[in-house]
């Protein structure tokens, strides 16, 4: 209680600083904004695909053949199908399986004589390249695939890609590419194909191994694994049965396979490969089956046509494919549960919970700049803690008070002094007068001190003031004769809050 | 254009950064100046008093005086302020001297 600058005004500082609560929001704000923004740089993947620009380097991943669609055979030199080609209007070279309704190419050509080479499938690049140099050749056969002139024919219907991939029918194609050659136009496609159920004997041939739950592989049929894997996600996990026969021949009746077996096999997914053409029956098949076999022969159709694939990258494939509708939603079914993924269900709305964390952190930090909320009353800001512990307060609010009570109880103790100035210098004459200078110069530096207190200088200021003030009347309390007017005596005689009513 | 919002927020974020950490350093300049020049505007009221009380004029102690008010009429920084209180102070202890004597 000695200490003057301690006062009685112990009560609630006037420092109006921040609530906690704005802290608390402040810089959680902050650290999830640089967390988002960390997050968001960090999902970020540059892809390797870039091709415009480095066309060159960009090569085709999968080296030609990877799949096993090269066949065996070859082709003559170019010369020597020359001569073939000259020598016949239709050269089948060995291994060739495209077949044609004679009679209704022979009407397409008309009176024009049309030449066609046939060569096998799966030839490689130098290979097709040396069937397409045979320059006397009007159509070009490379398995399936028919081409002549700037021109290549496609199948573009589910009956259309049947005949090719199941019994390797051209005539369809070969009667729009010739038509087109000659600028007339086509007439529509014909569907030759006629289907048939399978006799006993063909059933008996297929039901042993699928009654033991196994894949029937057909002699001549290229399929060597069973593709469990890929079935069951596309069956989901419903187990499927799978028939793989060769390619049938053209021209007979083929067998259908499916509704027969699906007799035997109720609700059970069951999947019949023709040569490289897949037909499925089973539960939902009205589903999916036509827009799986569309998509799937649409995009690989080409390809299919034109190399030797087996049926064990056929089937893959097309059961992938299958999948992917049923993923995609097309028909009802439930997708396969997806563990909640936080990331991917934010990232939609990282950049606007980054913009809410930054637009709260500025906006409560703008309170921080704004000049009323400054840490009123503190020493040099920056060094605030250290000048607080010199007043010895807790709070710069408290370090405040202690000089606004410290310049009252002081001003009262000049106020006092100057009126008994007046009456010492009346009563001793030269004394009085050398109270009176320390006095007013007391004086003086308590309004400093109190311009400084309103003008919110540090308080380190202001006791500075108050100090050479207390000093001043200090000297003159003793020039005056009146004991009990020394500065450190009278306030601590004021500060006891008993005399507080004097 | 959500894209822009990274870099609007990052760009944000630096100047607030940067302010936050300027603010207070000019705060704190402009209150020692002010501080400074309260204390000199003090010493100066002082020594006004003191010649007042002395009983002799001082030669010194007038130019002193007079350069501390031409300073403050001429405001500066801080360390003119400083200097000018200091000149101030010194007239003060001639006049207190004077006043002794």
């Amino acid at each position: 209680m000695a200490d003057p600058r301690r006062s009685r005004w112990r009560g609630r500082p006037r420092w109006r600083g921040r609530p906690r609560w704005r802290e608390w929001v402040r810089w959680p704000a902050l650290v999830t904004a640089v967390a988002v923004l960390v997050v968001f740089l960090a999902v970020q993947r540059q892809s390797t695909d870039v091709s415009y620009g480095r066309s060159p380097a960009a090569g085709d991943p999968l080296p030609e053949g990877s799949a096993g669609e090269l066949s065996e055979a070859t082709v003559p030199s170019v010369a020597e199908m020359t001569r073939m080609v000259a020598a016949d209007d239709v050269v089948r070279l060995p291994g060739s399986v495209a077949r044609w309704d004679q009679a209704r190419v022979r009407s397409a050509a008309g009176g024009t004589p049309v030449r066609i080479l046939v060569a096998p499938p799966g030839l490689d690049a130098a290979e097709r390249d040396r069937v397409r140099d045979v320059r006397n050749a009007t159509v070009r056969v490379i398995g399936t695939e028919v081409t002549g002139g700037v021109y290549q024919a496609r199948s573009d219907t589910l009956a259309g890609w049947r005949a090719q991939m199941a019994t390797g029918d051209v005539t369809n194609l070969l009667v729009t590419l010739i038509h087109g050659i000659h600028e007339t136009t086509a007439p529509a496609d014909v569907d030759a194909l006629r289907r048939r159920d399978p006799t006993p004997a063909e059933l008996a041939a297929v039901l042993p191994d699928l009654r033991r739950g196994r894949t029937h592989v057909a002699p001549g049929a290229t399929l060597s694994r069973s593709p469990a894997g890929a079935a069951r996600a596309a069956f989901a996990g419903r187990p499927a049965l799978f028939v793989a026969l060769p390619r049938q021949p053209f021209g007979t009746p083929m067998p259908r396979y499916g509704p027969a077996l699906a007799r035997v096999f109720p609700d059970t997914p069951i999947v019949v490969l023709y040569g490289s053409w897949v037909e499925y029956t089973g539960p939902q098949a009205g589903d999916f089956a036509d827009v799986a076999g569309a998509s799937f022969y649409g995009q690989a159709g080409d390809r299919l046509g034109r190399y030797a694939y087996p049926q064990d990258a056929v089937l893959p494939a097309w059961l992938n494919r299958v999948t992917d509708i049923r993923y995609a939603g097309l028909f009802d079914r439930p997708l396969p549960y997806r563990p909640f993924d936080p990331l991917r269900v934010a990232l939609p709305a990282l950049p606007w919970l980054f913009a809410a964390c930054v637009a709260v952190f500025l906006v409560l930090s703008a309170r921080t700049a704004r000049p009323g909320m400054a840490r009123p009353g503190t020493g040099r800001p920056g060094t605030g803690r250290s000048s607080m512990a010199r007043t010895g307060a807790a709070r710069p609010g408290a370090a405040r008070t202690g000089a606004a009570a410290r310049l009252a109880g002081l001003t009262a103790l000049a106020v006092e002094m100057s009126a008994l100035s007046v009456t010492a210098a009346g009563a001793q004459g030269r004394e009085g007068t050398r109270a009176g200078a320390p006095l007013t110069r007391g004086m003086s530096r308590l309004t400093a001190a109190g311009e400084a207190l309103s003008g919110w200088l540090p308080d380190r200021h202001v006791q500075d003031l108050l100090d050479d003030a207390e000093a001043d009347l200090d000297e003159a309390a003793r020039a005056l004769p009146f004991a009990g007017f020394r500065p450190a005596a009278y306030l601590a005689a004021h500060d006891d809050p008993a005399g507080a009513g004097r | 254009m959500t894209w822009l919002i990274w870099p609007a927020g990052v760009v944000a974020l630096f100047a607030a950064g940067y302010t936050a950490a300027r603010l207070p350093r000019l705060r704190a300049e402009r209150e020692h100046r002010r501080a400074a020049w309260s204390a000199a505007r003090a010493a100066i009221a002082v020594a006004r008093i003191s010649r007042d009380a002395a009983a002799t004029p001082q030669t010194q102690a007038d130019q002193l005086l007079g350069r501390a008010e031409a300073a403050t009429a001429t405001g500066g920084g801080a360390a003119t302020a400083r200097a000018a209180a200091d000149w101030a102070a010194r007239a003060d202890g001639l006049w207190r001297a004077a006043a002794d004597g």
